[in-house]
């Protein structure tokens, strides 16, 4: 009876040592990635340049939308790049539609009374395109979003579209988009999910139109055809980092590296360029490895 | 009786709730889902958990009759393994990887994985079903002079019909709420409804997809439960107290 009491003891100890285990841990900094390729990159490249100046970082990879905004605020994510308009129209809920930069102030001011606080990346833009495949593009004769709306008002169950649930959302995209074009989908047709599987599904012909990125790197790859926005419906906005305040406190040469950082940034061409490596099966780390190596900002001797 | 009030309650809930926030005029940039989309989605999601049972039913049920013969019992351990690892693998995993293994995505692969999850409730509970039936029976059903397929139709699967109906249902009931996933595999669905107000933070279009998956499951569940009673001969009914 006795023996078996015993036998509990480094059971316990070992689940106790288990849980305290996280508070042992050394000061880092976890950076939040978006469940994209691009965001995936640019995490990567923060990170890595982080690691480099001899930070800690640890990663938490695969967050959608609003996800990042719950893990900024409860202090589970200390540094991630945003979308500004996201945060705008879906954090914050705001429904006016205001010009790049305007919009970007704005949030700036409203996530600094939060203890966020936001740099500015003015050459890397994000810009939604819907995309078709060549063939069909050429079938239907459409080439633009003017011609796309005809085609939908003629026959509505004939176009099957594929979008995020953000750009379905966001009353800058899609909405706006039905306001200026003056037409809908038919909404049966639309299904909400991202375009990573978008591209699949127009690659097997399951669907026509797909609104994706500017910069994702299929486009590129499978030859499709980027519809002309000849009315200037989709907007583009800048993107952003966003580190929590604390943490800027805590670590006080990281403002001069994020500043440092900042002016490397991949520019919107160059990080379709970026994509597409990945795309095509070099890991995003090795990627921003080699940027920040042509960039000059991690010696090539340490390698 | 009592029963089926409770159940019709729960029901009228689900789809009132449905209904309403159909109906609801939310802010102008957050719309719930259409009744045409609302129509679609379920018909989407009825047809993949339909042909996922169909063929679950048709491929589990002759396999658990399959390995309570004596020539095949050795393998049963065999078979219940490799169909216990469907279960196994976590739901959205099984998903996933039968649109990676297939290459293609969409309503295919989506009920081939709905197959594979929901095979192990009537594999194992035909299995054990025919097993528990007192062998006395069935010996005695061979002095009476009944052949092998008679003993199979009139013995075996009338008496374990009950146990074999209820894998049936539990099977159903658990691949309606599996489906849901199948929206991560562009196969629409409810879960298409229900992601996007998860993505998006708006939890009443939560609502308006879990809701409706809900319903269909004890709608489908009912159906069963009515097939059920319809099939079992009047002598083998229990007479059960209100």
């Amino acid at each position: 009876m006795r023996k078996r009491n015993l036998k509990f003891i480094p059971t316990i100890f070992l689940f106790s040592f288990l849980i305290a285990f996280p508070s042992f841990a050394q000061p880092h900094i976890t950076v939040g990635i978006q469940d994209s390729i691009q965001q995936e990159i640019l995490g990567q490249i923060v990170g890595t340049y982080l690691e480099e100046k001899g930070f800690k970082v640890k990663y938490k990879m695969s967050l959608s939308n609003s996800s990042l905004y719950s893990a900024l605020t409860k202090k589970e994510v200390d540094l991630a790049w945003q979308d500004p308009a996201s945060v705008w129209f879906l954090k914050f809920l705001r429904t006016d539609i205001l010009s790049s930069k305007k919009l970007y102030k704005e949030v700036k001011e409203l996530e600094e009374n939060k203890g966020l606080l936001w740099f500015k990346i003015a050459n890397l833009e994000n810009q939604y395109v819907p995309v078709m495949q060549r063939k069909k593009s050429e079938k239907l004769e459409i080439t633009t979003i003017s011609e796309l709306a005809d085609c939908v008002r003629k026959d509505e169950k004939k176009i099957r579209v594929v979008m995020s649930s953000e750009f379905f959302f966001r009353p800058d995209c899609y909405f706006d988009l039905k306001q200026i074009y003056g037409f809908s989908f038919y909404r049966p047709n639309v299904r909400l999910i991202s375009s990573t599987i978008g591209f699949g599904l127009l690659s097997g012909d399951q669907v026509d139109v797909v609104f994706a990125f500017s910069t994702d790197p299929p486009i590129e790859k499978l030859n499709l055809i980027k519809l002309k926005d000849d009315k200037k419906a989709l907007k583009s906005y800048c993107m952003g980092i966003v580190i929590r305040e604390e943490i800027m406190d805590r670590f006080s040469d990281l403002s001069s590296l994020v500043e440092k950082l900042i002016r490397i940034s991949p520019a919107t061409s160059e990080i379709a360029r970026l994509n597409l490596k990945v795309y095509n099966g070099v890991s995003s780390k090795e990627v921003a490895r080699e940027y920040l190596r042509e960039k000059g900002l991690i010696d090539i001797k340490r390698e | 009786m009592r029963r089926r009030i409770t159940l019709f309650i729960l029901l009228g809930i689900l789809i009132g709730i449905t209904v309403w926030i159909t109906n609801l005029e939310m802010l102008k940039f957050r719309p719930p889902a259409t009744y045409g989309e609302l129509f679609v989605r379920i018909s989407e999601h009825f047809k993949m958990v339909g042909f996922a049972e169909l063929i679950a039913i048709g491929v589990g049920v002759p396999l658990g009759i399959l390995i309570t013969r004596p020539k095949f019992r050795k393998i049963s351990p065999l078979v219940m393994g490799v169909v216990n690892i469907g279960q196994t693998v976590p739901s959205m995993a099984v998903v996933a990887i039968m649109a990676v293994i297939m290459g293609e995505f969409g309503f295919i692969p989506a009920v081939i994985a709905l197959f594979i999850y929901g095979l192990l409730p009537i594999v194992r509970n035909t299995y054990a079903g025919i097993n528990s039936i007192d062998p006395s029976i069935i010996e005695s059903a061979r002095g009476m002079g009944m052949s092998k397929r008679q003993i199979i139709w009139k013995i075996e699967l009338s008496l374990a019909r009950p146990v074999i109906m209820a894998g049936i249902r539990t099977s159903t009931v658990i691949n309606v709420g599996t489906a849901a996933l199948a929206a991560l595999i562009a196969a629409g669905g409810l879960g298409m409804i229900i992601l996007a107000g998860l993505l998006n933070n708006i939890p009443l279009l939560l609502l308006q997809g879990a809701a409706p998956t809900a319903a269909l499951a004890i709608i489908l569940d009912a159906i069963l439960g009515s097939i059920e009673e319809w099939m079992t001969p009047r002598g083998l009914k229990i007479k059960r107290g209100t």
